[in-house]
């Protein structure tokens, strides 16, 4: 197995808030109970796709922004917020407290930010004209105010930005965070994903370019990932943040982490604005990437955290990149089908659930995908968790304008 | 969103509270209770910092929460607000009564 080389990060804290519940542990177990929480969505009530995968309601306490600020922020930029406050937290950091925030980056990707609140605004603005227009449209919209806000709320003053690479947007964070820290150029970096853009017109943007289920019968089994009659993805919300560290600088703090952080790979299609190239050829040079850049061969991934969005393109090519790259046959899950595409956040929330799975020794079911109805020769965890000791695992993301991001990531007890 | 205690905040903003004319019947304790909920629940302004004689500064608001105020209100009572009517300096009592004078003159109609 691998050793720890200096290109090697620490997962110390998580934070997510998903479909599947409000929190670290709501949402893992989620998961694990591999149930989807695709429902009818009264705000896309009487469109042709009207089901999304939302996040469930949160109490008052665990919506609270606080200080005031809550009405500046986009519903992105808030969800971010609460996510980074819990990673930090369960890092075992005091918020604003015991670091030097000059030290800290803080890296957010979101695919579509505030486009929410520009949907809204425009309505009042065709309605009443510019009087009727928010004076916090800007701040609600542009998709760097999640990283900016968490930032603020962290009191963390090293290097901040935002990362956008469509439906990969949450990986690259991590990606381009862990960067940061191997550079030297942050001692602690608070990364992830959000995205809160389920509305009328972007749902509906999704179903006329053909990416959506349009099972309106039955919601709850329209994301399959895999499946032979999967026929599109459920819009979804979401974030994830995770604190990465050097793991010196964890261990002298005396913290365990979840996994770590030790490969990345990127790459470009340069192929089709929106369809993966076939076979995922050029995802595969993303996927040879981070295992070099994490010191792995092929062989010694035991599970793959899929991109699987359940649309026939995308798990046709990714299949076929496991299946080539990964012939072993390595355990496979696929969130999406629980939690939804939660398009810029998705990449985060894989990245955190990889390390949970690292981290409990626990597999988390395929939502909606039997043994019988596999459309590809992958080793599916289905039905129940499956209990596996993974020493390395890697999570896929792809975006739209052919963006791909892998991310290995090993056991921090090997 | 923190829970306000509308009855006693509405209560301070009387029009004998604040000192203004009798408008029509009835505008007043809602313009009243529309400042004092659009304050704690949107801005989240403790409830008891709401006096006649607070500055919208010394509640917290800066700038682009004075303009988010401004909608705020014009969304909620169907008046416009000005810039100049609810801007740092201008008290409670006097954006109260700014609203109370608009929506009076604007119901006269």
């Amino acid at each position: 197995m691998t050793t720890t080389s200096s290109r090697t990060v620490a997962i110390t804290g998580l934070g997510l808030i998903t479909p599947a519940g409000v929190g670290r542990e709501a949402t893992w177990e989620g998961v694990l109970r591999g149930r989807s929480a695709a429902a009818e969505d009264p705000e896309l009530k009487e469109l042709p796709v009207d089901f999304s995968c939302r996040v469930p309601y949160m109490t008052p306490e665990q919506a609270r922004i606080g200080g005031g600020k809550s009405w500046r922020m986009g519903q992105f930029t808030r969800l971010a917020v609460l996510a980074a406050r819990e990673a930090v937290a369960d890092a075992g950091f005091a918020r604003g407290g015991d670091w030097d925030g000059a030290r800290v980056a803080v890296v957010i990707g979101s695919g579509l930010a505030g486009a929410a609140h520009l949907e809204e605004q425009s309505a009042r603005f065709l309605k009443g004209g510019p009087e009727l227009v928010a004076p916090t449209l800007i701040p609600m919209l542009i998709s760097n105010m999640a990283a900016g806000e968490v930032a603020l709320d962290l009191g963390a003053r090293g290097p901040s930005l935002a990362t956008e690479s469509a439906c990969a947007s949450g990986a690259s964070a991590l990606a381009v965070a862990r960067d940061l820290l191997l550079s030297g150029a942050c001692d602690i970096a608070v990364a992830g994903g959000t995205e809160a853009a389920v509305t009328p017109v972007i749902t509906t943007g999704f179903h006329r370019m053909g990416a959506l289920s349009s099972r309106t019968d039955e919601p709850a089994a329209a994301s399959r990932p895999f499946a032979a009659d999967r026929d599109g993805f459920v819009i979804a919300e979401g974030a994830a943040v995770c604190v990465l560290e050097r793991p010196a600088d964890a261990a002298a703090r005396g913290r365990r982490a979840y996994a770590l952080l030790a490969g990345a790979g990127q790459s470009t299609d340069a192929h089709h604005p929106t369809a993966p190239a076939p076979g995922g050829a050029v995802a595969e040079s993303a996927l040879r990437t981070a295992l070099a850049d994490a010191g792995l061969a092929p062989g010694d991934i035991d599970h793959v955290n899929a991109h699987g969005t359940s649309t026939p393109l995308n798990d046709h090519a990714e299949a076929d990149l496991i299946a080539r790259v990964l012939p072993h046959g390595p355990s496979v899950t696929a969130p999406k089908g629980a939690l939804g595409h939660s398009l810029g956040a998705a990449g985060a929330i894989e990245a955190a659930l990889t390390a949970l799975t690292i981290h409990h020794g626990t597999v988390p079911p395929v939502a909606n995908l039997t043994p019988g109805n596999l459309d590809f020769p992958l080793d599916c965890v289905t039905g129940a968790p499956r209990p596996q000791d993974v020493r390395a695992a890697v999570t896929h993301s792809f975006g739209f304008g052919g963006h791909n991001v892998v991310l290995a990531l090993t056991s921090p007890a090997a | 969103m923190s829970s306000s205690s509308p009855t006693t905040a509405t209560t301070a903003l009387t029009p004998v509270a604040l000192g203004a004319p009798a408008p029509r019947a009835g505008a007043a304790p809602r313009v009243g209770a529309a400042v004092t909920s659009v304050l704690t629940e949107k801005f989240e302004v403790s409830p008891d910092s709401i006096r006649p004689d607070a500055t919208l500064e010394s509640l917290d608001l800066d700038s682009l929460a004075l303009a988010e105020l401004a909608l705020a209100l014009q969304d909620r009572l169907g008046v416009r607000v000005e810039e100049s009517e609810a801007t740092k300096r201008t008290t409670v009592a006097e954006l109260t009564a700014t609203l109370i004078t608009r929506q009076t003159t604007a119901g006269a109609r």
